[in-house]
């Protein structure tokens, strides 16, 4: 029986060419004489044929280009890590004492927090068992000893008993303060009684939490930590930079806004704009409205904006499933969605949109499998050549919207570190640079509100990581001074590049358009029902891409200080 | 022992000629892709992992030593990650119930009707029994199946199996043997 088993087991083997020749002379003279065994060859022949007979897939054509180019890039990202690892077993004393300081001041901060409230409680509760022995106290917290006349009396904080004690306890706690009152003569009970000791706050001075700097020791740890090839992603990968960035409320609206986008993803991944259309929006022409991939592209932008990515965050994976439809629509030519069923600069808007978002998932993840799609699309993007008209150089109005965002893809597409796509960058800056200085016509008005004109100077700030441009800001910095984000007046796309200007600008005129810009998008954020947690679209552009748009905007221009 | 492969591999550690790694890639981006494609009957995500295994191998390249066949280094790694991968998947969360009506009327098609079948990305050409066998293939245990298809699909011999997944000889024939008995029971209807 032992034996009959063994050579049921070694069947497949056999099957397989893979018994030495004894064994399998020895099985195949079992089976001349056992017709179960037989069968069994034979059932296990037809497995293995029918397993045969599933078909292989063909990889793609261009698969071999898009391993060389993944693999380049990851040569570059393993590179620049292994940099930084030497850089960290250099000691960085100023790097480090940094995250010690941090950590240390917050840790003896809380220390003595709790050491003086511990303290202050064994006293009070120490000097209610050392009540006054005598018979006529006139009241717990009156010191029982002072009596006019003593003279141990004259000094009543020297006194180790009664209030006193907390006087020097407190004092002790607080080196600043007030160093108690001489008393020349001996206070009265009612004196001591009134006295009201003034204890000031404890505050605790704690370094504020910076934004790491490029180069610092903590931006070397996130990056090891998390794979991204640039360093300009930490800051919205750690909720603390974030919280302190922009503030409760400004966070509280993002997260609100977040969840509505979540909650109005299709089933398939992606975002649609023209579900999303109000009512009051009747008059966009259907085949104008912006297509699903800007949509997907802008929810993704703005989830990514905060940190979330295919593999962390709240969102990973409503952000796994967008990315993953963006990447399914994408064309053999690299073109995301297709180019005819929409007009030229809608298309180019969305694979601007569609480009920066999977340029930020590399960015973000470092995975590169990423890295082929974000490459395809920034190489159909940097195709695209606006036109210019020869006299004063100005670009046409339509285009100057496409044009910026393909500039800001493009810059973002560096900032990734996808590829160097430099030259197209800043022959597109030059392009707008020269055209602003020679016609005021490149203004591009925001119809349906009442905001100054979008100018290419400050559509051109819109690309992340650009280094702010002083005589540009001076230019823009006077009209937004007179129009602040306002809800009644101004709209998204206002919102989101005066955002960028004033952000790039500092200072107090940042404070207080930051206020203005949260003040106005949390008051209008829906508050409840379908729509809650979203907002409305105020000018014409946004309303192409109706709820969604808006709503990934709006969320976009509060995350500019950690973007 | 090495094979010609490992000397391409082995010239290109020594020059850095990336058309040499190119000839690599070439070579091994279908049997990689289809043993991927064989393990998740996903296109994308086969492309994905075989792309992400030649990023590694050529990132790598240095710590490459010749001490068995190419294809063996090469599926050692494809085996690493796609288990690193699975068990990422498996912490994915499920943010949607699959019952959510898709229309907000609550009538109509639920979202699981939605999600498209594995199968649906096989060719169209593919037999009623390959499906079957597919469905089959994705309830044995990873182990099984890792044998399975090595030795079936990239058609490696049983030692060449050993050595990468690093388990004994007589593991991979046990594990062979009972992976074609389970698929014997699940398919037993289809096969007779």
């Amino acid at each position: 029986m032992d034996k009959h088993r063994q050579y049921q087991e070694d069947i497949v083997s056999y099957l397989m060419g893979e018994l030495d020749d004894a064994s399998r002379s020895a099985l195949e003279r079992h089976l001349a004489s056992c017709p179960a065994c037989r069968r069994r060859v034979q059932a296990c022949r037809r497995l293995l044929e029918s397993a045969a007979e599933t078909p292989e897939i063909e990889p793609p054509a261009d698969f071999t280009q898009r391993v060389m180019s993944a693999a380049r890039a990851a040569q570059r990202r393993h590179t620049y890590h292994e940099q930084l690892r030497q850089a960290a077993r250099v000691p960085q004393p100023v790097d480090t004492s940094l995250i010690l300081r941090k950590t240390l001041s917050y840790r003896l901060a809380r220390l003595v927090v709790f050491a003086s409230v511990f303290i202050i409680a064994l006293i009070t509760i120490s000097s209610m068992f050392d009540q006054p022995r005598q018979p006529n106290q006139p009241g717990r917290h009156q010191p029982a000893d002072i009596r006019p006349g003593d003279d141990s009396a004259a000094a009543p904080y020297d006194a180790a008993e009664g209030t006193a004690v907390d006087t020097t306890a407190v004092a002790a706690i607080d080196a600043a303060a007030e160093p108690p009152t001489v008393v020349d003569a001996p206070p009265s009970v009612d004196d001591i009684a009134s006295l009201h000791i003034e204890v000031p706050p404890l505050t605790l001075d704690l370094p504020p939490i910076e934004l790491a700097r490029p180069g610092s020791a903590i931006e070397e740890l996130h990056v090891l930590r998390t794979n991204a090839p640039n360093p300009a992603y930490i800051a919205r990968l750690d909720w603390r930079v974030k919280k302190r960035a922009v503030g409760y409320e400004a966070a509280f609206a993002i997260r609100r806004g977040l969840w509505w986008l979540a909650n109005n993803q299709q089933p398939d991944g992606r975002w649609t704009a023209s579900d999303s259309l109000r009512p009051g929006s009747s008059e966009i022409e259907r085949g104008k409205t912006l297509s699903d991939e800007a949509a997907t592209a802008a929810a993704l932008l703005a989830m990514l904006g905060d940190g979330h990515t295919p593999r962390n965050g709240s969102f990973r994976a409503h952000v796994a499933r967008g990315v993953q439809w963006l990447r399914s629509r994408q064309q053999p030519d690299g073109s995301i969605g297709n180019s005819e069923n929409t007009t030229p600069e809608l298309f180019i808007v969305g694979q601007a949109l569609a480009t920066a978002a999977l340029a930020e998932t590399y960015g973000v993840t470092g995975e590169s499998r990423y890295l082929a799609s974000a490459q395809r699309a920034a190489d159909r993007l940097a195709q695209y050549e606006p036109k210019i008209a020869a006299s004063g150089g100005s670009i046409a109005r339509k285009q100057i919207a496409p044009a910026a965002l393909r500039m800001a893809a493009l810059a973002t597409v560096r900032l990734a570190r996808v590829d160097n796509h430099e030259e197209t960058v800043s022959k597109t800056a030059k392009a707008f640079a020269k055209a602003a200085s020679s016609s005021t016509a490149l203004a591009y008005p925001l119809e349906g509100t009442s905001a100054p004109p979008i100018t290419a100077g400050m559509l051109s700030m819109l690309a992340p990581g650009s280094a702010p441009d002083t005589a540009a800001l001076a230019g823009e910095l006077p009209r937004l001074r007179q129009h602040l984000p306002d809800w009644s007046r101004n709209g998204q796309v206002y919102w989101l590049c005066g955002t960028a200007i004033a952000h790039k600008a500092g200072g107090d005129f940042w404070q207080q358009w930051n206020q203005a810009l949260v003040q106005t998008l949390v008051r209008h954020q829906q508050k409840s029902g379908a729509d809650g947690g979203s907002w409305s679209p105020k000018d014409r552009d946004t309303r192409l891409g109706g709820r969604v748009l808006a709503t990934a905007l709006a969320i976009l221009a509060l995350e500019t200080p950690y973007r | 022992m090495s094979g010609p492969d490992s000397e391409l591999m082995l010239e290109f550690q020594r020059t850095g000629d990336e058309a040499l790694f190119e000839e690599i890639v070439s070579k091994y981006q279908k049997p990689l892709i289809n043993f991927f494609y064989r393990l998740m009957w996903d296109r994308t995500e086969a492309e994905d992992l075989a792309q992400e295994v030649f990023c590694r191998i050529f990132v790598h390249r240095k710590s490459y030593e010749a001490k068995a066949k190419f294809s063996t280094y090469l599926f050692r790694i494809a085996r690493n990650l796609w288990i690193d991968h699975s068990r990422t998947q498996g912490k994915q969360p499920h943010m949607t119930s699959l019952s959510m009506p898709v229309h907000q009327d609550g009538r109509g098609e639920e979202l699981i009707d939605t999600i498209p079948a594995p199968q649906q990305e096989m060719p169209e050409s593919d037999t009623q029994v390959a499906r079957r066998l597919q469905n089959a293939l994705e309830q044995l245990s990873e182990e099984q199946r890792l044998v399975f298809i090595l030795a079936k699909d990239q058609k490696m011999k049983y030692a060449e199996i050993a050595d990468t997944l690093r388990i004994p000889l007589g593991t991979v024939r046990s594990r062979m043997h009972s992976a074609v008995q389970r698929l014997q029971a699940l398919l037993r209807n289809a096969l007779d």
